[in-house]
């Protein structure tokens, strides 16, 4: 039954989308640097085959100025999902992260000088903190990258 | 017998199938009036090379944070557990590794280019 439900609601997550997305286009949720282009957060990226009337090309190196239509959308929205779960996985790393230093000061607290639980505790707190602090490295990998490659 | 012959029928059909497909297009080059447009934005074998890698390279620094950051999330729900900041050490490992052969495949595009030039 449960199976049943969770295959049903897959469906519905997967198919909705694939239903009502006539316009093929994404919103951009971060700044987005691919070739010579940067496309803007908060522009809508459309397929150029599916674009209502009017929107713009997207410039061919420099910003984006607003809504426009690229041959490149594809890649362009596939890495804009990309940098959403990220932004996503990164939230709830850091909920998770405050949620263990808790549990940690819950477990030193109550420790009352027992030396097992008090490196318990302390293991939650120092494994919580090398576990944002690496989170927040990866914010600078795309940087290096692209200053070692000169992309 | 009767079986065996319906067989070889079934069989000549498909050669002359495949006959059809593989050479019909011929003749119909051969009267010249069909010419297919490269679907391809690139016209040589390396604008070609140059373009995947390049996807590969964007792509790989959109997923390696991501990797990062899922290592970075197992190692702070591990709390000291060895075997699963371990694993957590594993993945950030590997994804590091991942992420420098794609930057060295970019390197390897100019690499190639200088040489042939």
């Amino acid at each position: 039954m449960a199976k049943k439900l969770a295959i049903l609601i897959l469906l519905a997550i997967l198919v909705a989308p694939m239903a009502f997305a006539q316009v093929a286009s994404c919103k951009l949720g971060r700044n987005i640097l691919y070739g010579d282009v940067r496309y803007l957060k908060g522009h809508t990226i459309y397929d150029p085959e599916t674009a209502p009337a009017g929107t713009p090309d997207c410039p061919d190196s420099g910003d984006t100025t607003g809504d426009c239509k690229t041959k490149e959308w594809g890649t362009v929205c596939l890495l804009n999902s990309i940098y959403n779960v990220t932004d996503w996985i990164s939230f709830i790393l850091l909920a998770v992260a405050a949620i263990m230093i808790i549990m940690g000061a819950f477990t030193l607290a109550t420790a009352a000088g027992a030396p097992e639980k008090v490196t318990a505790g302390r293991n939650y707190i120092i494994f919580a903190c090398v576990g944002i602090v690496v989170a927040l490295l990866s914010r600078a990998i795309p940087a290096i990258a692209r200053r070692f490659v000169g992309a | 017998m009767d079986f065996y012959f319906q067989n070889c029928k079934i069989d000549l059909m498909r050669k002359f199938l495949f006959f059809l497909l593989f050479f019909l297009p011929l003749f119909v080059f051969a009267q010249g009036g069909i010419v297919i447009p490269n679907p391809l934005k690139a016209t040589t074998v390396e604008q070609l090379i140059d373009s995947l890698v390049n996807f590969v390279f964007y792509l790989a620094i959109a997923i390696a944070p991501l990797m990062w950051i899922i290592a970075g999330f197992l190692l702070g729900v591990s709390a000291g557990d060895p075997e699963k900041v371990n694993r957590a050490k594993k993945i950030a490992l590997y994804t590091a590794i991942g992420f420098f052969v794609v930057m060295l495949a970019k390197a390897l595009v100019s690499v190639v280019r200088r040489i042939g030039a």
